[in-house]
C-alpha cells in the first residue's frame, strides 16, 4: 500500500515538474514578431568608440555622430566625453565620460500596440536615461553587476562603479530596481544605492545631514518628507511644506472657510 | 605526575595560541609587486585605457601614473614608467621623496595624494590647511567627499575602483564641483 502511494506521488511530482518546465519553455518563446530596431548616435564629444560583440574579434573604432547602433553594440567613452544616443522616438541615452555600456537589446515588438524594448548592460560609469512615454509604448531597462533597473516612462541618473557600487537618481516618473528577490521603486527626487536601501536612509547617513533619527520618532514617510524637501519639524507639521501645504488645501472644508471669512 | 601533565597541556596551547595570534597579526605587505600586469599599449587614450584597467584586479604604479597622465594632459606620450615619474615629480603629483617601482601596488593613500593634487582640490580640512596635503589625510578628505570609497590607506587598489576614482576626478578637475554619487555636478 505504501509502496503504490509512494510511486503515486512519485508520478504526480513528475507530471508537476514536467508541466511546469513547458510552461517557461513556452514563455520564453516569443509569441509576437521581433523586429530589431537601431539606435541613433546624436552626438560625440572626446574620445568614444564602439564594437560589436556578437562578432569575432571586432575590432574597437572611433565612434561618430549620425551613426547608428544595433544589439549587441558596445560603446565605451574616454575622460572628458559624452555620447548621446537615441532610442527610435521613445528614449534618450546621455552617456557620461568613462563609463563602458552594451546594447543587448533594441526591439520593436509588433502586435503588442508597436512597444519597444530595449535593454542596456552599464558595465561601468554613468548615464542619463530619458524615456518619452507619450510616444508609445516602451519597456527600458538596464543591467549592472548587482540590480536591474527598470524604467517606466521617465528620467533619471544611474551609476555603476566597483567601488561604490550602484547610484540611481531618479529626476521624474518611478523606477523599479530588482536585486534578487528584493525590489525598491525610486521615485522623482528619490535615490538608491546597490542595498536597495530607501531614499530617506541614505541621506541620513550623510554626515552632513542633520535630519531624520536626529529628531527621533520620525515614521518612514516623515523621513522621507524630511530628505526629499529638507524642512523643519514644527509643533504643527512641517511649515512651508508644499505637502503639508496640499494637504491643507485639499482636507479644509470650503465651506468653514467661506464662512471664516 | 597528573599536575605538570595539565602543566604542559595548557603550556602547549598557549604557545599555540600565540604562535596563531603573532602570524595573524603580521603586516599587510602592500608593497609586494603586482605579478602578470598588463604592458600599457602604445598611443592608448582614456577610453582604451579605462576598459584595460576596469579588468585588472589590482593596479600597479606604471598603469597608475599612466592614467595620471591622462587625467591631467589627456594623453600620454611618455615611453616608459621613469619619464612618468618625472613628470609627475616636475608637477608636483607625487612627491620626489617616493620609492617608487613600476611594478608596486598602487595603495588608497597614495591613490588620494595623486588625485587630490591633480584635481587642486580647493575645499579642505583643518589638517590639510595646516600641514599640507598628505596620503592619510587626502585619503580621509576624499572619502568625505564621496570621491573615494571607504578602507585604509595601505590597501590595494583595484582596476575597477581606479577607475572610479580617476572618472570622479576628472569631473570635478572640469567642474571644481565634487560629482554626487551618480556621477553628476548638477
Amino acid at each position: 500500500m505504501n509502496t503504490s502511494k509512494t510511486r503515486y506521488f512519485s508520478g504526480l511530482c513528475v507530471l508537476v515538474v514536467f508541466c511546469m518546465l513547458s510552461f517557461a519553455y513556452a514563455a520564453e518563446e516569443p509569441s509576437e514578431g521581433v523586429e530589431e530596431l537601431k539606435a541613433k548616435v546624436i552626438s560625440v564629444r572626446g574620445i568614444a568608440k564602439k564594437m560589436q560583440a556578437n562578432q569575432d574579434k571586432s575590432p574597437w573604432t572611433p565612434l561618430k555622430a549620425d551613426e547608428t547602433l544595433g544589439q549587441y553594440s558596445v560603446i565605451r567613452t574616454g575622460l572628458n566625453s559624452q555620447v548621446v544616443l537615441h532610442f527610435a522616438d521613445r528614449g534618450q541615452v546621455t552617456v557620461d565620460g568613462g563609463t563602458k555600456v552594451g546594447i543587448s537589446q533594441f526591439a520593436s515588438i509588433q502586435g503588442a500596440d508597436g512597444t519597444i524594448k530595449a535593454n542596456l548592460g552599464l558595465k561601468y560609469g554613468s548615464m542619463r536615461l530619458k524615456v518619452d512615454r507619450s510616444r508609445g509604448a516602451s519597456d527600458f531597462s538596464v543591467s549592472t553587476a548587482v540590480a536591474t533597473l527598470s524604467v517606466r516612462g521617465t528620467d533619471g541618473w544611474m551609476a555603476f562603479f566597483g567601488d561604490l557600487g550602484l547610484s540611481l537618481r531618479g529626476a521624474e516618473g518611478t523606477w523599479a530596481v530588482v536585486r534578487g528577490m528584493k525590489e525598491r521603486f525610486v521615485r522623482g527626487t528619490q535615490r538608491v544605492n546597490s542595498a536597495l536601501d530607501r531614499s530617506s536612509d541614505i541621506k541620513a547617513q550623510e554626515r552632513d545631514t542633520a535630519v531624520g533619527d536626529t529628531s527621533g520618532g520620525l515614521t518612514d514617510a516623515e523621513k522621507e518628507n524630511l530628505a526629499q524637501y529638507g524642512t523643519g519639524r514644527g509643533v504643527f507639521g512641517y511649515v512651508g511644506n508644499p505637502i503639508t501645504t496640499e494637504t491643507q488645501t485639499t482636507t479644509a472644508d470650503p465651506e468653514a472657510h467661506h464662512h471664516q471669512q | 605526575m597528573r599536575l605538570s601533565k595539565t602543566i604542559r597541556t595548557i603550556t602547549a596551547a598557549l604557545v599555540f595560541s600565540m604562535a596563531w595570534a603573532i602570524s595573524g597579526c603580521s603586516t599587510y605587505q602592500a608593497s609586494a609587486p603586482v605579478t602578470a600586469q598588463s604592458v600599457i599599449p602604445e598611443g592608448e587614450d582614456s577610453a582604451d585605457f579605462l576598459d584595460r584597467a576596469s579588468e585588472l584586479e589590482v593596479i600597479d604604479m606604471d598603469n597608475a601614473l599612466h592614467g595620471l597622465c591622462l587625467l591631467v594632459d589627456g594623453e600620454d606620450t611618455h615611453a616608459d614608467f621613469q619619464s612618468r615619474v618625472d613628470k609627475m615629480n616636475e608637477k608636483g603629483l607625487v612627491p620626489s621623496a617616493w620609492t617608487l617601482s613600476a611594478e608596486q601596488p598602487l595603495t588608497k593613500g597614495e591613490l588620494a595624494y595623486m588625485a587630490y593634487k591633480a584635481c587642486g582640490v580647493k575645499e579642505k580640512g583643518l589638517v590639510l590647511s595646516l600641514f599640507g596635503p598628505g596620503k592619510r589625510y587626502c585619503l580621509r578628505e576624499l572619502q568625505y567627499r564621496g570621491m573615494m570609497a571607504p578602507g585604509g590607506g595601505t590597501m590595494r587598489v583595484t582596476g575597477m575602483e581606479f577607475v572610479a576614482v580617476i572618472t570622479r576626478a576628472d569631473t570635478y578637475k572640469r567642474t571644481g564641483l565634487f560629482p554626487n554619487d551618480v556621477g553628476q555636478t548638477e
